[in-house]
């Protein structure tokens, strides 16, 4: 692997020192984004974060976002901070292709809600980043794009279906990115890259103009550097949105405020059962160690019994997903079927043979695993700790769909342990929490209660300033 | 009984019509057979009076 030089002064930074930089006047948005630029232009070459950059647009942003600086005004906690997004979020005019063949020529026709209150936090928005043909899929391949590489390790996948979101925010290119979970990915390609990652509550965020792959599954969140910045990102995507009706109403603390809030007394459970299965003897060493460490910080670490309700949870998300995927795509399926990738297209064919009668009842069950889910571990304990890859990053080799049973095998690995989260529609927070003997970032996911966001982020935080692991540099930057 | 290749072929040609080639036809009889596998190990907990509809009402009502 070619190694680049060590990320410059700026790039490096996290998200909210940045923004603070900017807002105190001590860097304008025009030198921030132009330190992007420049390590865009060192890895973007080898890396295929990118599907398209709007470099024009976003300078001018920066300028005028600079503009406004010298005129003593802030436009939001976000103002002048580069960030790029998985390349399913609509903007008026704008084409986002989702990956594919099928919307790469069509322009947007609204703007997502989630950009839009990125816009009016001050966020310039420097571009699309790859992900998996209609983010249908686990290991961030695909077959229309160059493929994105992960910058700890170029023979490692960087899984997805956020591919490029994990990419990009890992090798420093932005400082953030929308990625969108339907089973983990979110969370896995941050796992793969060495980031956090963070799924909000079903319906926390609008997913108004953003693809729909699975409507009842599908969430927007970001990826970040440090959960600090996630808390800064998710405060202002989260909320009502009067459009989506999916989109729940809470109100939104203030995520930021309140991460410094001592973690003792906060009870973390340890899965006894499904979650604790199968696993990687690193990961699960990399696990037992993060216990240890939120032991010493002063939280609570107890044992809890994963109801079986989970495992079949595990089994019914693709139930829901492909039914729910296939209805979505049944007009392009019969008129354009050679426009998707092999992989992709056959991945869509099981749900056309779904009942109405199994989804329905599978929804239905879904309730129930959710209030047996709740009673039996969140009685106990304020946040389960789990892993997100049970399996150190795969290599690409692995994940070849050349590889038949094997790479079956594999696909339902990488989300064997986030897909019941979605199943159950609650949060929960990818942090990385030390390395396989491979060298690759492994990370452990906080399951949180509905809406128990702040807690999350609190022991999230906590955790990376006892172990400063978010600091490590993936290879491909000079580390 | 178990989904066969051939059901799955005709219920192709007469509601769905989607192009899928010849050999995916084992496969997809394999994984629509798990599917209903996981369908029916739900059934047991099946509650009439279950709305799935209730899912946002109950993730807001264990709001923290």
């Amino acid at each position: 692997m070619s190694q680049a030089e060590p990320a410059d002064g700026l790039s490096n930074l996290s998200l909210c020192e940045t923004a603070d930089l900017i807002k105190t006047g001590k860097v304008s948005a025009v030198e921030v984004l132009e330190a992007c630029f420049g390590q865009i232009n060192k890895l973007e070459p080898i890396h295929h974060a990118f599907v398209w950059q709007d470099r024009e647009s976003a300078l001018n942003r920066a300028r005028w976002l600079d503009s406004v600086r010298s005129r003593g005004e802030i436009v939001g906690p976000l103002h002048g901070v580069p960030m790029a997004h998985k390349d399913m979020y609509y903007r008026v005019g704008r084409v986002s292709g989702c990956g594919s063949r099928i919307r790469s020529r069509e322009p947007g026709k609204t703007t997502a809600t989630a950009l839009r209150k990125l816009d009016n936090a001050g966020a310039i928005d420097v571009g699309g980043l790859a992900m998996v043909e209609f983010a249908m899929g686990p290991h961030g391949f695909n077959a229309h794009l160059p493929r994105s590489l992960n910058p700890w390790n170029h023979d490692r996948v960087p899984c997805g279906s956020s591919s490029g979101s994990g990419v990009a925010v890992a090798a420093r290119m932005v400082y953030g990115s929308l990625g969108s979970d339907t089973g983990g990915s979110i969370r896995c390609p941050a796992a793969a890259n060495g980031v956090v990652g963070c799924l909000p509550t079903n319906g926390l965020v609008s997913r108004r103009g953003a693809m729909p792959m699975s409507w009842s599954l599908d969430c927007v969140g970001p990826l970040t550097r440090t959960v600090k910045d996630a808390a800064r990102v998710l405060k202002v995507i989260a909320g009502h949105d009067e459009p989506d009706g999916s989109a729940a109403a809470p109100p939104i603390p203030d995520y930021e405020s309140a991460l410094e809030q001592p973690v003792a007394g906060i009870r973390i459970g340890v899965p006894h059962g499904y979650f604790d299965q199968d696993l990687d003897a690193d990961v699960q060493k990399a696990i037992s160690e993060s216990f240890d460490v939120f032991q010493q910080a002063g939280a609570t670490v107890v044992p809890v019994e994963i109801p079986k309700s989970v495992s079949l949870s595990s089994d019914l998300h693709p139930l829901v997903m492909k039914a729910e995927g296939a209805a979505n795509h049944r007009p392009w399926k019969r008129t354009r079927a050679a426009e998707y990738s092999e992989e992709v297209g056959k991945r869509l064919e099981a749900g056309f043979f779904i009942s109405a009668v199994d989804y329905i009842n599978a929804l239905q069950y879904r309730v129930f695993a959710l209030e047996d889910f709740l009673g039996a571990v969140f009685r106990r304990v304020d946040a389960l700790l789990t892993p997100v890859l049970p399996i150190p990053t795969p290599t690409l080799e692995q994940t070849a769909y050349s590889n038949g049973p094997a790479y079956l095998k594999m696909v339902i690995a990488l989300t064997r342990n986030t897909r019941p989260i979605n199943f159950l529609g609650l949060p929960a927070l990818s942090v990385t929490c030390g390395f396989t003997s491979d060298g690759m970032p492994t990370s452990f996911q906080l399951v949180g209660r509905p809406f128990s966001e702040s807690t999350l982020f609190r022991l999230g935080h906590r955790f990376q300033m006892e172990t400063k692991l978010h600091l490590a540099m993936p290879r491909a930057l000079g580390a | 009984m178990p989904i066969t290749p051939q059901l799955l072929k005709e219920l192709n040609d007469e509601t769905q019509n989607i192009p899928i080639a010849k050999e995916r036809w084992p496969e997809l009889a394999v994984e629509l057979n798990q599917l209903r596998t996981a369908a029916e190990a739900a059934l047991p907990v099946h509650d009439f009076d279950r709305d799935p509809g209730e899912f946002p009402a109950v993730l807001r009502s264990r709001q923290t």
